[in-house]
């Protein structure tokens, strides 16, 4: 080689600044690596060797004729086909596994039905509601607060008393007594009259309530 | 003390003295040639596994070895070789991202070393290393650490040194205006 002072000086020529700086390479290399390189180097040769041999003995049982055969490719690539194509690592796509069928418990199934029926009869009372003009409905309580004297003073007492001879016109209340005929009355006086004292009293006793008795007797 | 190259290469042509002459070749040239490599692919692993597969070339071609040239210009070629092959595969298979001269890519890999330090000048010295031309750099390296002469590495990379001489002159200045702007 050329020595290093000519080298030094060249490179003094062409830029001081970099022949006045180390040339101490920073890269770490691992302990004993030059110990132990040789020996992992003819390790590796033996190894090929071992495989190739291998091959070959293999070969040599079966086809003698093909170990004594050139291996070099007869065809030919284009040039600088090795250069262009760029090589990509295949991307293995995560395969979509299949979604599992799942069986649906009955209350699953049932439910929209059940759905189906609460809406429909939902629609169907709210229909009715809606279209219901409310002809039997009575406000008992625009009656009470109705001042009745003032509003009977216009009319007159045959007007009165022909409204109220008409059965039709009568408003029952919950409070109301059922009216009883005279002709009624008559006929259930008389019936007692004909009735004997004890069947009378086994009336009222089969007829009373007991809770009353007890009461009455407290009183 | 190492025994001289033609003694190397006569034991490795017998049978007898094949694996310890080629042991002795692999303890001479080791060093020299694992930082001729380390400098082109910076990384340690991908160095040591360039640097296996230089030897297992040397172990295979070494009969075919003609002595009219020198055997470490030889082994330099091999590992130029097997380095840019290196390199051109890293820029195809996508594993480092590497501009049309792997510039960018292989300053990257620089500075994930867990020992970069970019205060320091002998790691922007590097980094300025890694931003030349391929051609640049490769030609730098022999001249600047490995102190090859042109002659040789003329016969070694087939190039003029006319040619040589010019690159590291521009290697040269670039790498200087790099690291005092840097």
């Amino acid at each position: 080689m050329k020595s290093k002072e000519d080298i030094s000086g060249e490179l003094s020529d062409i830029s001081p600044f970099l022949a006045g700086i180390q040339k101490p390479i920073p890269y770490h290399v691992p302990e004993d690596y030059f110990a132990e390189l040789p020996r992992l180097i003819l390790a590796n040769i033996q190894q090929k060797e071992k495989r190739e041999n291998e091959i070959s003995s293999e070969l040599a049982a079966i086809a003698p004729l093909l170990n004594t055969i050139s291996k070099k490719q007869v065809q030919a690539v284009p040039n600088g086909y090795f250069n262009q194509v760029i090589f990509m690592p295949p991307v293995f796509q995560e395969q979509k596994k299949p979604a599992s069928v799942v069986k649906l418990p009955s209350i699953r199934r049932w439910l929209p039905m059940a759905a189906a029926a609460v809406i429909t009869g939902i629609l169907i009372t709210g229909a009715f509601l809606f279209t219901d003009n409310g002809d039997n409905y009575i406000e008992y309580e625009k009656y009470t607060r109705m001042d009745m004297p003032a509003g009977l003073t216009g009319i007159s007492e045959a007007d009165i008393e022909k409204y109220l001879n008409e059965p039709e016109h009568t408003v029952f209340t919950q409070s109301a007594t059922v009216p009883v005929s005279e002709e009624a009355w008559f006929d259930v006086n008389n019936t007692i009259q004909l009735l004997s004292d004890e069947v009378l009293s086994q009336y009222i006793t089969e007829n009373t309530d007991p809770a009353e008795t007890g009461s009455a007797a407290k009183k | 003390m190492y025994a001289d190259d033609k003694e190397l290469l006569r034991q490795f042509n017998q049978t007898d003295t094949k694996e310890r002459a080629f042991t002795a070749i692999i303890q001479k040239y080791q060093e020299k040639l694992y930082w001729h490599v380390r400098r082109l692919v910076v990384v340690h692993d991908d160095a040591n596994d360039v640097l296996q597969n230089v030897f297992i070339k040397v172990w295979n071609g070494l009969n075919k070895f003609r002595e009219d040239s020198h055997l470490y210009t030889w082994l330099y070629r091999i590992a130029t070789n097997e380095s840019l092959s290196f390199l051109e595969k890293l820029k195809r298979n996508g594993t480092i991202s590497l501009d049309e001269e792997g510039s960018e890519g292989l300053s990257n890999q620089l500075r994930a070393d867990s020992h970069f330090d970019e205060k320091k000048l002998e790691w922007r010295l590097q980094l300025a290393i890694q931003h030349l031309p391929e051609r640049q750099r490769l030609v730098f390296n022999l001249r600047y650490y490995d102190e090859m002469p042109y002659q040789d590495m003329s016969r070694m990379l087939e190039t003029s040194e006319g040619s040589l001489k010019a690159s590291y002159h521009h290697a040269a200045r670039k790498i200087e205006e790099f690291i005092k702007n840097y």
